[in-house]
């Protein structure tokens, strides 16, 4: 039976095949600047957005290969999410990679690697390609987490990364085995149409459990977040920026894809774990990060909370829930990446500055590198006029509709705390005066780049959010 | 598209102050005193442009923004917000003017976060979708938490922080207010669309009314206030006491007492109690305070004590009274904290006990703080006096609540003028300290500032028609709105009366008074 | 033999591979105990696609064992390279990341 395939529908998937393999193969060659690879890669994911962008306006959809991979606005939208974090994530690689002389080659490969799984995830109409997506994001990832080997917290946040992660894997491979018991498919309409019956099969709900652990890991859901901390403390700076921002999408694209398209009729049962879930990751996730004096360490439990802020639109399971998901998770990734990338720029002469202290007196001090910080504080805290705000009124707004009024409450007395600890950073950079003079470096253009793109990202899509709210309302499935 | 202007015209000067920066610093004062100065004279243009006769808003601008998330830019005046309005515009150069020579690091980013703040304010008072409003109420917060985090005192960074959970805090509830809200309209934001009765109304006035308490800030919620006035430079503490407050009480008058007249009826044996332990606890308070700007920060809590007290009577004297009041209050106690400032540039000091017969050195000085001082006690033929007077006699003739309170309250004015006259006494009278001795008098500068603000004082004392017209339709409004549950039947209609009587007699004692000192 | 029995067999498997996970301290015990865990569900996938008579689980777990092919391969590299810092690969004692 010979299989027709549509390949102007895997057009953003292909192109980012392409890229990588020319980085696999540009990288082989030694008398080639390694420079260009990054370029490369934002090239090669710029041209995969603007497809995907230009497919998501026509409304290119169908499904392929015997309806195992859908291309609906749904994963166009989420591709979106992905190629901007991927090619935010370059910008700010560059500089950081080539000032410590690190091999350029793999990092940028296995980027796109990650970013193909991710694409995969979210295109996932049967479960095995979610899985295989899954497993090609995080495998890439646990390498890119232990990138610096000559540097032990690299390494070990690698094995930690590792470790964790093979084990969600696990959970997660065993939950669709018990959902294949209980529907006898594992393509995700046809799981749908089987499990209409009234007497729910034991078998399935243990598999929605399992499945809510495993993504609960990948996404770093409390109670199974304390690998976050960890590996984002550990990693390169570049790759916590990058495994806090895509792949957290990707997860939560096919967590929104299995839970409302394959087990809508098992709602009841989902919706009550993932309110209380949202309720403790976001209350846990902000308490904890008040206490922390690493900056990164901060940013990852930050991350933490805003996956609740996340689960918020998945409980409440309307419309309005997933695209406010789906926004947030855009803006989230964009406002992570440009925190992260600050970080990077803190660069002093003796190394990053990884403390909280360490950002004293900058405000007056370093202009640019302090604005651009506020900003992406001023908006992961959630303040007007940034798009953090609009993310977080969204997501609230929904849960209000469909009547979770007492989650609506948790999350937005979690905003005031999470405030406290943001606002921190702030008054360190403008109020306090640094304890001993700092020499910094000077500030690498193409991070500087990544930067102003991050920040007019943020700032325009909280004046003007109709730019990507509307997208994101017309990309429900 | 007038009102818009005047909104944005301050964010025009936060832009162009960002990109001639590099000019100096006298560039930077110049572009923020222009800028400041012409969003006054185009403010100017609403009040002349205003309608008196109608309680409708006016000015309205309605634009699609977000259409997916049911809001619009939609924004007016009426005889409520005109006045903050022009508070506000009216506040702000004057601000920038006693700022010229006592910011010393990052002139440009003080300028910009003041005007920013503007824009911030003005939106509040404007917006008429709750979505836009809350965008306002909220990004106000960051340039105030600049000013008084990067230009405050010794403790600015804990009373900035205070400041900012408090309202946070606050906001958060509001937010759930405002999206439920939204659910019973018609999926709208739109507040002129709003109609009650609502579901659940008794929380959602609770959901409001606690974040606006925070902002008045109400007894026992005002601890966030004396920590900031302190701590923040002098053209903050005039905003913050001249503007921010009262942004709470307007939440009051706009949304908790038209939107939800049940749910304030029912609560307000408990919010009139709270409002006139806040007149007496700031008042006690302000008297043994040895720092001057404690003491005119808890005034503050005195005096908008009484606005919340005026608000309550829910009847037009009383409400008229604490519109008035507001603006009354704006320019005592921003007249007060510009005076302070002015002193305490020189001295360097802001306890009394540094001071003392100031009055021979500084007779220019010793005048101006005279006049405010009385203003702000409320002495007879000065602003103060229309206000509390208009207040008193509307709660003392509505029926909601205990006229013992009222009693209370006025036992606060007594109050007011121990605390006021006594540190007024100790700094200007008495034996002048050797270190004083060698402090100047205001300059012309100092002068240009304090005069505007004298000048509306004794407007408002003697003459207080105009300001009480523009407002008199619009609060009209809001006393039909709150007074809609049948309950009251015929001693609604008798207090309307009273009320109108009472309005009657504030007007005859003022024609008398003027008469008197015409006589005189 | 009916399904159920190796159902049991398969979440008595994953369970041993969990308890496993959780109280050894050897990185590569631990991982074993993970590969434990993915071929329990392998277990479940067959039996169960033996029992409704498709292959789509027998594909699967094709995927499957190439895929756990590739992450011992990764992990390997990754336990190796902290064996280097460490000279240990308990993960009691690889904690130098906390809070």
């Amino acid at each position: 039976m010979p299989i027709e395939i549509n390949w102007q529908l895997l057009m953003p998937e292909l192109i980012i095949t392409l890229t990588l393999l020319i980085v696999l193969v540009f990288d082989l060659f030694d008398s080639i600047s390694k420079a260009i690879l990054g370029w490369m890669t934002i090239v090669g994911a710029g041209i995969a957005l603007w497809v995907s962008i230009q497919m998501h306006q026509a409304g290119t959809v169908g499904t392929q290969f015997n309806d195992m991979f859908k291309v609906d606005n749904f994963s166009l939208f989420f591709n979106i999410i992905f190629l901007v974090s991927t090619i935010l994530v370059a910008l700010i690689s560059m500089s950081y990679l080539s000032r410590d002389d690190r091999k350029q080659g793999p990092y940028y490969l296995l980027i796109l690697l990650a970013t193909l799984g991710m694409m995969l995830m979210a295109a996932g109409n049967e479960l095995i390609i979610v899985f295989l997506g899954l497993e090609l994001m995080s495998l890439s990832l646990y390498v890119l987490a232990g990138y610096f080997r000559d540097n032990p917290a690299s390494s070990e946040a690698g094995m930690k990364y590792l470790l964790l992660g093979a084990f969600a894997s696990a959970f997660f491979l065993y939950g669709i085995a018990l959902i294949y018991g209980g529907a006898g498919t594992t393509n995700v309409p046809a799981i749908a149409e089987a499990i209409t019956a009234p007497n729910k099969s034991p078998l399935l709900l243990a598999g929605m459990f399992l499945l809510i652990v495993g993504f609960g890991f990948k996404v770093a859901i409390v109670p199974f977040h304390q690998w976050a901390p960890d590996v984002y403390e550990g990693a390169p700076t570049t790759i916590a920026a990058f495994i806090s921002a895509g792949p957290k999408a990707a997860g939560f694209a096919a967590f929104l894809r299995i839970f409302m398209e394959a087990l809508p009729s098992l709602q009841v049962e989902w919706s009550s774990v993932v309110i209380v879930l949202a309720m403790l990751t976001m209350t846990v996730g902000n308490v904890i990060a008040i206490a922390q004096t690493s900056i990164k360490r901060m940013l990852a439990y930050s991350s933490i909370a805003h996956a609740g802020y996340v689960l918020i639109g998945l409980a409440a399971a309307n419309n309005d829930g997933i695209s406010s998901a789906m926004l947030y998770l855009l803006v989230y990734c964009v406002m992570n990446i440009g925190a992260f990338g600050a970080v990077i720029l803190a660069k002093t002469e003796d190394g990053e500055s990884l403390m909280i202290s360490d950002y004293a007196g900058l405000g007056l001090r370093k202009p640019l590198l302090a604005m651009f910080m506020t900003i992406m504080l001023l908006s992961l805290a959630g303040f007007p006029p940034t798009a953090g705000f609009v993310g977080k009124f969204y997501v609230f707004k929904s849960a209000v509709q469909a009547g979770h009024i007492w989650l609506v409450i948790v999350g937005a007395i979690n905003t005031a705390i999470s405030a406290f600890y943001y606002l921190r950073v702030v008054v360190t950079m403008y109020m306090r005066e640094p304890e001993e003079e700092l020499s910094f470096t000077a500030y690498p253009s193409t991070l500087v780049v990544g930067l102003v793109l991050a920040a007019i990202g943020v700032l325009l899509i909280g004046i003007l959010p109709s730019l990507m709210l509307t997208p994101a309302q017309n990309s429900v499935f | 598209m007038l009102l818009s202007t005047v909104i944005f015209l301050p964010l025009l000067g936060v832009i162009a102050i960002a990109l001639l920066r590099g000019l100096g610093a006298s560039a930077v004062k110049g572009i923020a005193l222009v800028i400041g100065l012409l969003t006054f004279i185009v403010s100017l243009g609403l009040y002349t442009g205003f309608d008196a006769t109608t309680a409708t808003f006016q000015n309205v601008t309605q634009q699609a923004w977000i259409p997916g998330l049911g809001t619009s830019y939609h924004i007016g005046i009426d005889g409520i917000s005109l006045w903050l309005v022009l508070l506000t515009t009216f506040l702000t150069p004057l601000c920038i003017l006693a700022a010229w020579n006592s910011i010393e690091k990052g002139l440009s980013g003080f300028m910009m976060s003041l005007l920013a703040l503007e824009t911030g304010m003005l939106g509040v008072f404007c917006a008429l979708d709750l979505f836009l409003f809350f965008v306002f109420w909220e990004s106000m917060l960051i340039p105030m938490y600049f000013l008084i985090g990067i230009w405050g005192g010794e403790r600015r960074i804990y009373a900035t922080v205070k400041f900012v959970l408090y309202t946070m805090a606050g906001s958060a509830l509001m937010l759930v207010g405002i999206l439920a809200l939204y659910f019973q309209n018609d999926n709208s934001f739109d507040l002129t669309t709003l109609s009650g009765p609502f579901e659940h109304s008794h929380l959602l006035f609770l959901a409001f009314f606690i974040a606006f308490a925070i902002k008045v800030p109400l007894f026992p919620f005002h601890t966030w206030l004396p920590d900031a006035h302190v701590e923040a430079p002098t053209a903050g503490s005039v905003i913050l006491a001249g503007v921010l407050l009262k942004m709470g009480t307007y939440g009051i008058i706009r949304f908790c007492l038209p939107l939800f007249p049940d749910a304030a009826a029912e609560f307000t044996p408990l919010i009139v109690p709270l409002a006139v332990i806040g007149i007496i606890y700031g008042a006690l308070v302000a008297m043994v305070q040895p720092d001057l700007k404690k003491l005119v920060a808890y005034s503050s809590v005195s005096h908008l004590g009484f606005v919340v007290l005026g608000l309550f009577s829910k009847n037009p004297a009383g409400i008229q009274g604490s519109v008035l009041q507001m603006i009354n209050h704006g320019l005592s106690t921003g007249a007060l904290f510009l005076l302070v400032g002015m002193i305490y540039e020189r001295r360097h000091s802001r306890m009394i006990v540094d001071f003392g017969g100031l009055a021979k050195r500084m007779p220019i000085f010793a005048t101006i703080f005279m006049v405010v001082t009385l203003s702000s006690i409320g002495l007879p033929g000065l602003n103060g006096f229309v206000g509390e007077y208009m207040i008193l006699l509307g709660s003392f003739v509505q029926g909601a609540f205990s006229k013992i309170y009222v009693v209370l309250a006025t036992a606060g004015v007594i109050l007011a003028a121990v605390y006021m006259l006594w540190m007024f006494q100790r700094v200007m009278f008495g034996t002048l300290d050797k270190t004083n001795e060698a402090l100047p008098d205001l300059n012309a500068r100092e002068i240009v500032v304090m005069l505007p603000i004298l000048l509306f004082i004794v407007w408002i004392g003697v003459y207080p028609k105009p300001f009480l017209n523009k407002m008199e339709k619009s609060v009209g409004l809001v006393v039909t709105q709150v007074q809609t549950e049948p309950a009251i039947g015929r001693a609604g209609e008798r207090i309307q009366q009273d009320s109108e009587l009472a309005l009657h007699g504030t007007q005859r004692v003022q024609h008398e008074k003027i008469e008197k000192e015409a006589q005189q | 033999m009916s399904l159920e029995y190796y159902l049991v067999l398969s979440a008595l498997l994953f369970t041993t591979g969990v308890i496993g996970v959780l109280i050894r301290r050897n990185a590569i015990i631990i991982f074993m105990c993970i590969e434990l865990m993915l071929n329990a569900a392998n277990l479940a996938f067959v039996a169960i696609s033996r029992s409704l008579g498709e292959a789509t689980g027998q594909v699967f777990v094709f995927f499957v064992m190439t895929v756990a092919a590739a992450e011992v391969a990764i992990g390997l590299a990754i336990i190796v390279s902290v064996f280097k810092h460490r000279q240990t690969i308990n993960v009691d004692e690889v904690n130098s990341l906390k809070g």
